[in-house]
Parts: structure tokens; sequence; C-alpha cells
């Protein structure tokens, strides 16, 4: 519980190391994604218009995809 | 056997990773992931309660720097439009571990597990504090661990507030949607939720008050005083209760 009158990031600086986001086809569902340093692909977010996809642990945010 | 992964963008070459470092999708290395996650994925049993845990901070718009751990709504909103639609899902099963966060973001999933049809029973761990309190009373019925804390205070805003009479308008109306919601789902009343948040001398730098287990039951916020095992139980229970209304309801239907 963080309140302050900074802008969040002035006190959590943004990583410009960071990777762009980019957009994957894992298994038929268009997902969003940056790749990490070693090839892998860290999952940000699942686009998807079928609702028990979201439902799926493989699909959730921040899951490591071997691409 | 690696899955095939089709990326439409291009990406740089990627490095060759050591093998079997990493998950990879839907195969299983429970080692893998004991070592990525520290615990293994969830248990594969068929099971009529889906468990969904509100955890760190429930992000709003802006996404949150990499060192939060934090509750998207924009997974767990569709999460729960499949929990509604699914006809293997009997029952949800909330566990709330949070620092609260978003008020929008909060109350938007509040409201949806509020309008749920099937049954909910939300459980508090170590805590349930800001608009974590709003999702915890949503579901039909809550525990929290005799450990847990509820922290209940006034709504606040990051950023840059311009000091005009409009900011505290916003602000009092922002107040009054969550107080709203957290007396219209639990026994609280308006005045005894009021007072709590604008209470002072209980928090150091801060005013609003921090309820620790049976507190919350005690002023109406929370239902029971209990674990997981109370949770499952109490979620059974009214799962058999529907069951029985909804068997009824046919019976009587049905011509003699």
């Amino acid at each position: 519980m963080l309140y302050t009158i900074y802008p969040m990031d002035t006190i959590f600086p943004m990583d410009f190391n960071q990777s762009p986001l980019v957009e994957y086809h894992i298994q038929g569902r268009l997902c969003l994604g940056r790749r990490g340093p070693d090839g892998s692909v860290r999952l940000e977010r699942l686009i998807s218009t079928v609702a028990s996809d979201y439902l799926d642990p493989h699909f959730s945010p921040d899951t490591i995809i071997d691409m | 056997m690696r899955r095939a992964a089709t990326m439409i963008s291009d990406v740089p070459e990627a490095v060759p990773a050591e093998p079997d470092k990493k998950i990879r999708i839907g195969e299983d290395s429970t080692g893998d992931t004991v070592k990525e996650f520290g615990s293994t994925t969830v248990p594969k049993a068929k099971s009529s309660i889906h468990t969904l845990v509100i955890i760190g901070q429930i992000e709003g718009h802006i996404v949150l720097p990499a060192q939060n751990k934090t509750t998207k709504y924009e997974h767990v909103i569709p999460q729960l439009v499949a929990i509604e639609e699914s006809r293997d899902i009997k029952g949800l099963l909330l566990v709330l571990n949070t620092v609260g966060g978003d008020v929008e973001a909060g109350l938007a999933l509040a409201e949806m597990i509020a309008s749920l049809s099937k049954p909910t029973v939300s459980l508090v761990l170590g805590g349930g504090h800001s608009i974590g309190g709003p999702v915890a009373v949503a579901a039909d019925y809550s525990f929290i661990a005799p450990t847990a804390t509820m922290t209940v205070h006034p709504i606040r805003m990051n950023g840059l507030v311009i000091g005009v009479p409009q900011t505290y308008e916003y602000l009092d109306k922002m107040q009054d949607r969550v107080v709203n919601f957290v007396t219209q789902h639990s026994d609280i009343t308006t005045e005894k939720y009021r007072e709590l948040m604008f209470r002072t001398g209980e928090l150091a730098r801060d005013i609003g008050t921090v309820l620790v287990g049976r507190d919350a039951v005690e002023v109406g916020l929370i239902d029971e005083v209990g674990g997981i095992e109370d949770a499952l139980g109490k979620l059974q229970s009214i799962m058999q209760e529907r069951r029985s209304t909804r068997r009824a309801r046919r019976s009587k239907k049905e011509p003699h």
C-alpha cells in the first residue's frame, strides 16, 4: 500500500532494458510476451475470446515458455 | 517433445538455452515448476470447486513494475466469465492475501464475484487490505484466518492531485462506491464502516483501522473466523443446498 504524490514511475523507474512486448501464437492462442535474455518468453497476457482459455494455468501471466 | 509455437513478429535470434530449464507449455515438468515457482502445478484431479487466488497488488490500468506481485484484472475477469460458463465448476473458493490496489479494478472483480450464479466462499489469509475488503465480502460467505488482517481506510490517489473541490468530490464519490458495496454485501453498517475508515490513533502515519481476525467478524465485515477446512466445508454445504433446491424445484414442475 503505497500512497504518494509522486508518480509511480518515479518510485519504480522503468526498466529500459526490458524487451518489447511481442505477439506470439501459442497452441493457437494469441499471447503477448517478452523474450528474456535466455531465449525463453515470459507470457504477459493472453488474448482470447474463449473464456475457458483463461482457466488454463499454462496461459497464466508470468508463465515462462520455452520457444 | 517441444510443442510448436509460431511467432507473428520477428524477435532476435534466441540464445540456445540449457535443455529442460524452462517450462514447456502443455507438458508436465514438476521438477522445473518447483524450480521456477517454488511450487508444483495445481493438482490435476477433477474438482467441482475452482480456486481463485487474489494476491499482491490488485493491478489497475497501469502495469506495475516487475518487482510487484499483482493480480491482473484482464486475466481474472475472463476467468470469472469462464467459471460462470463452465458446467464442471460448481463452486468458487476465493483465497485472498492482498494489500489492495486499484479501486476500479478491485470493485470490478468484486462485482463480478458478487454476480456469479455459482456459490462462492472467500478466505482471507495473511491480509485482505484496502480494496481487498470489497473482494472478500463479495462472496456468498466469508472467512478470515485468526491471524489475518484487514485495513479499512479512506480512498487515496497516487501522483499529482489538483487541489480543487472537484478532486475531493470525485474522491468522495469513489469512496461511496466502496462503502455502498461493502455495506450491501456484509453485515457492517455504513456508520460503522465510515467510523473505521476515519478512525485516528490506530495507524502510525495514517487514518483508518486494522482489523485482526475476530475483529473483522465482530464488526460484521466478515462472516466467520476459520481456515481452509471451514471454507471448503461451507462451500460444499452451499453447493449441496443449491442442488437440493434445484432438485425440489424440478420435482415440483414434473407432472405427477
